[in-house]
C-alpha cells in the first residue's frame, strides 16, 4: 500500500510518500519539506503561514511523487493533518488534500498530529511499547500506551518546550535559520557558565512559563554586566529544560514499567536532549528511539 | 554486638536507596536520594537537596498535624540523606492479604486511613503514590502510619487531591481483589473529616470515570 | 557521669555500585551526661563562663527543663558533629553549636539563652562530648555547680511540658496537649529540620 501525507499544522510544510509491503516493511520513498523562516526577533503568523503553504503545497506534491518514482494512480489513499496546529495553515493543507482525492479519486484519511508523530516514530525505529516524549512547538507530552488507548501521563501545564525556545531566542534576537531551536544548540555547545533557572516539575508534570519570564527579566541585566554571555544563557536553558524532560519521561517508565523512550517531534532532534536521555535509559538498562525530523 | 555496625539496603528505586541502619540505642532508616548523571552537576546538587529538605518537611509537617509518619531524626542535605524512625509493624498490605480482617477491624481500617489522607490534603500535601505498601500499623499503639513521601508535592487543587485517591483506588483493587467495598469506606471517611471532603470526592468520581490522566488525542 | 554512645553517620555508597550492606565505617565519640537539680548559682555560673574563666570545664550546660529525654541530647550532639565535619557550624564552638541545634529558632542568641543557663534554671545538664572525663574535670563541674546531683532517670521529673509545647509550637495538637512520646517527635523532626530552608 502507498499512502501520501500532507502535514502543515505549523511553519512547516511536508509531503510524504511511504510504502507498506505485506510483510510489514514500510520504505519512506519521499519526504520534501519547506519551512517559513520569519525575520529575527519575530514569530510565525497564521495568515502568513498559511498563505506560505498555499504557495508550496503543489510544487511538493509534485516533487513527492517525482521523487517516489511514482504516477497518481499508485496512490492508495491520501493522509492529511486533521489537527492539533494553527487553522489557517492547518485548513489550507486541508484544503489540498481534499482536491487531490476529488481528483485522483483516492480515500481521504484525517491524521491527529501528535499519533502521526507516534506512530512513523515506532515506525522508523522499531520500538515496541515506548513511553513517549513528544516535544516539538505546540506540543510537551509524556505518552504511554495503557489500557487500549495512548494516555498522557505528564504534560507541560503552561507553554510547550519548543514555545520555550523560540520565545527566548526571540529575547537573544537569535536568527530563526535554519531553525531557533537549532541555533540555540549550536550556542549552548560554547556555553560555560551554568545559571540557576526555575526548576518546575510537578509529579509528572512540567511548567516552563516561570523560566521565560526569569530569563525576559535577567537577560538582558546579565548579559550588559558581563555577568554572562548569550551562549552561556542557552547553555544553561538547554541543561534545565532537558532535565526536566527527562526527569517526568523516567517517571512515567517506572509508573507503566517500560524500558523504552521514544522521542518525537521538533525538539527531539536536538543531540543534547538525546544525550541525556540515553544517560538515563542507559542506567535503566532500556533503549532509546529518537528520530530526526528537521 | 560483635558484628561491626552495618547499614543494610532494603529498598532500591528509580530515585532513592533506603538502608535500615543502627542508631545509637535503635534502629533507624535512612533515605538516599542519589545523583542522577544526565543532570548538570550545579542543578542536580541544588535540586536533590531541595528535595530531600521538602520530604522531610512533609513528614514533619504531617506528624505535627497529628497523623502518624516515621519521626524525623537527622538531615544531611549535602549527601541527600535523611534519618528516620524505623517503624515497626506490619504494612496494610500484608495486614489485608492476612485475610483474616473481621469486618469490625475492616470498619476501623478505613476510618483511619480515610481520616489520615483527609488531614494529609488539607495541609495540602499530595502524596504522589499511595500503596497499601506505603501504610504501617504501628507496633502497639496500632496506628496508621503513612510513610515514603519521595514523590510528595504541595498543591492545594481539589484534582490533585482525587487523583492521588485514585491512584489508591488503583493499587488497592490490584493488589487486593474483592476490595471495592473497602476503599468506599474510606472514601466515606475521608469524605467527613474534612471541609473539602465531599468536593474531592467529587472530583474523584470524575477522575474515575475518565483514568488517571486524560486520554490523549479525543 | 553516665555515658551515652551516638549514632555512626552514614556514608553512601557511589551511586552506580550499588550494594546490599554498607559498613558504618567512622563511629561518633559517645557523649557523658550530668545531671543537677535545686541549683542555686545559675547567676554566678552565667557570669563565669561569660568572663572567660578557665576553670570552668569545655562542656554545654543545658537547662534541663527543656529536655525531654537524653534521645533529643543525642540528636543535637550528632547534627553538631555533621555540621562540624561539613565545616557547616553557625556557631564558634562544637558546644555552641549543641546548645544551637537544641532550638527551633534560627537566632543564635536567643537559642544559647533559652537552651543554655539562665537565671532563672534551676536543673542543669552538663553536657561532654569525647572519651571519659578525668576525675579532675568532674569535680571541676561538682564544684561550678551548687545543686544535687541526681541520676539521669529524673531528668522527666524536670521537664517543663507547657514551655517545650510552647517553644516547639507544639501546644495546639489535635487534643490540645500532646502526649510525651508526640511532643518529642515534634521536637527533634524541628530540631532536624532548622537550618534547611
Amino acid at each position: 500500500m502507498i499512502a501520501i501525507g500532507l502535514e502543515g499544522s505549523a511553519n512547516k510544510i511536508g509531503v510524504g510518500i511511504i510504502k507498506h509491503d505485506e510483510d510489514g516493511t514500510v520504505t519512506v520513498l519521499a519526504n520534501p519539506r519547506k519551512t517559513y523562516i520569519t525575520p529575527p526577533g519575530q514569530g510565525f503568523l497564521p495568515r502568513d503561514t498559511a498563505a506560505h503553504h498555499r504557495e508550496h503545497a503543489v510544487g511538493l506534491v509534485r516533487a513527492a511523487l517525482k521523487e517516489a518514482g511514482i504516477k497518481p494512480r499508485d496512490v492508495d489513499c491520501i493522509c492529511f493533518t486533521k489537527g492539533p496546529g494553527m487553522g489557517a495553515p492547518l485548513v489550507s493543507v486541508a484544503i489540498v488534500a481534499r482536491s487531490l482525492s476529488l481528483l485522483w479519486n483516492k480515500p481521504i484519511i484525517a491524521v491527529n498530529h501528535c499519533i502521526g508523530h507516534i506512530e512513523m516514530g515506532r515506525m522508523i525505529t522499531g520500538a515496541q511499547n515506548p513511553v513517549i516524549l513528544y516535544v516539538s512547538g505546540g506540543n510537551t507530552q509524556v505518552i504511554a500506551y495503557a489500557e487500549r488507548r495512548y494516555r498522557i501521563f505528564g504534560e507541560t501545564i503552561d507553554i510547550a518546550v519548543g514555545n520555550c525556545l523560540d520565545r527566548f531566542a526571540r529575547i537573544l534576537n537569535l536568527p530563526n535559520d535554519p531553525s531557533p531551536g537549532y541555533n540555540i544548540e549550536q550556542g549552548a555547545k560554547k556555553g560555560k557558565n551554568f545559571i540557576e533557572l526555575p526548576y518546575t516539575v510537578k509529579g509528572m508534570d512540567v511548567s516552563f512559563s516561570g523560566i521565560l519570564s526569569f530569563i525576559e527579566t535577567m537577560a538582558h541585566q546579565k548579559l550588559s554586566s558581563g555577568e554572562c554571555t548569550p551562549e552561556d544563557l542557552c547553555f544553561s536553558l538547554q541543561e534545565t529544560l532537558f532535565a526536566m524532560l527527562v526527569e517526568i519521561t523516567e517517571r512515567a517508565m517506572a509508573h507503566v514499567g517500560s524500558s523504552e523512550v521514544l522521542i518525537v517531534g521538533g525538539v527531539g532532534c536536538n543531540e543534547r536532549l538525546q544525550e541525556m536521555m540515553g544517560q538515563m535509559v542507559a542506567q535503566r538498562g532500556g533503549h532509546l528511539f529518537a528520530t530526526d525530523e528537521r | 554486638m560483635s558484628l561491626p555496625p552495618e547499614a543494610v539496603l532494603i529498598k532500591q528505586g528509580a530515585e532513592a536507596r533506603v538502608y535500615k541502619i543502627p542508631f545509637g540505642a535503635t534502629t533507624a532508616i535512612v533515605k538516599e536520594r542519589f545523583r542522577k548523571t544526565y543532570r548538570h552537576p550545579v542543578l542536580d546538587e541544588k535540586l536533590t537537596a531541595r528535595r530531600v529538605i521538602h520530604e522531610a518537611r512533609a513528614l514533619h509537617r504531617l506528624r505535627k498535624a497529628g497523623v502518624d509518619t516515621p519521626t524525623l531524626y537527622l538531615l544531611d542535605a549535602a549527601k541527600s540523606l535523611i534519618y528516620m524512625e524505623c517503624v515497626e509493624g506490619p504494612t496494610v498490605r500484608d495486614y489485608i492479604n492476612a485475610g483474616t480482617l473481621t469486618s469490625d477491624q475492616e470498619t476501623t481500617l478505613a476510618e483511619s486511613i480515610g481520616k489520615s489522607l483527609a488531614t494529609m490534603h488539607e495541609l495540602d500535601i499530595i502524596h504522589g503514590d499511595l500503596t497499601t505498601s506505603n501504610m504501617l500499623l504501628r507496633e502497639g499503639s496500632n496506628a496508621l502510619t503513612l510513610i515514603d513521601f519521595g514523590l510528595s508535592t504541595v498543591s492545594s487543587m481539589i484534582e490533585d487531591k482525587a487523583v492521588d485517591l485514585y491512584v489508591l483506588e488503583r493499587a488497592l483493587i490490584s493488589t487486593h481483589p474483592n476490595s471495592e467495598p473497602l476503599f468506599q469506606l474510606i472514601l466515606d471517611s475521608y469524605a467527613k473529616h474534612w471541609k473539602d471532603g465531599k468536593a474531592v470526592q467529587r472530583k474523584h468520581d470524575e477522575v474515575r470515570r475518565r483514568g488517571r490522566k486524560r486520554t490523549a488525542f479525543g | 557521669m553516665t555515658m551515652y554512645s551516638l549514632p555512626a553517620l552514614f556514608n553512601p555508597p557511589p551511586a552506580d555500585s550499588p550494594v546490599a550492606k554498607v559498613p558504618l565505617s567512622n563511629p561518633s565519640p559517645p557523649i557523658h551526661l550530668s545531671l543537677f537539680r535545686n541549683v542555686t548559682n545559675t547567676s554566678e555560673i552565667r557570669k563565669r563562663i561569660i568572663s572567660g574563666d578557665k576553670t570552668v570545664p569545655e562542656c554545654a550546660l543545658i537547662n534541663a527543663a527543656t529536655i525531654l529525654e537524653v534521645f533529643q541530647i543525642q540528636m543535637a550532639c550528632t547534627k553538631a558533629l555533621l555540621l562540624q565535619q561539613q565545616n557547616a557550624m553557625r556557631t564558634r564552638s562544637l558546644y555552641s553549636e549543641i546548645l544551637f541545634n537544641l532550638s527551633p529558632s534560627s537566632n543564635i542568641n536567643d537559642s544559647l539563652k533559652q537552651f543554655g543557663v539562665s537565671d532563672s534554671s534551676t536543673s542543669l545538664l552538663v553536657v561532654m562530648l569525647g572519651p571519659e572525663p578525668s576525675n579532675e574535670v568532674k569535680s571541676r563541674v561538682s564544684s561550678l555547680i551548687a545543686g544535687e546531683q541526681v541520676g539521669l532517670e529524673v531528668l522527666p521529673t524536670l521537664t517543663d511540658l507547657p514551655l517545650v509545647s510552647k517553644i516547639y509550637k507544639a501546644a495546639n495538637g489535635p487534643k490540645g496537649s500532646l502526649e510525651r512520646g508526640q511532643l518529642l517527635a515534634i521536637v527533634v523532626g524541628a530540631m532536624a529540620l532548622k537550618g534547611h530552608t
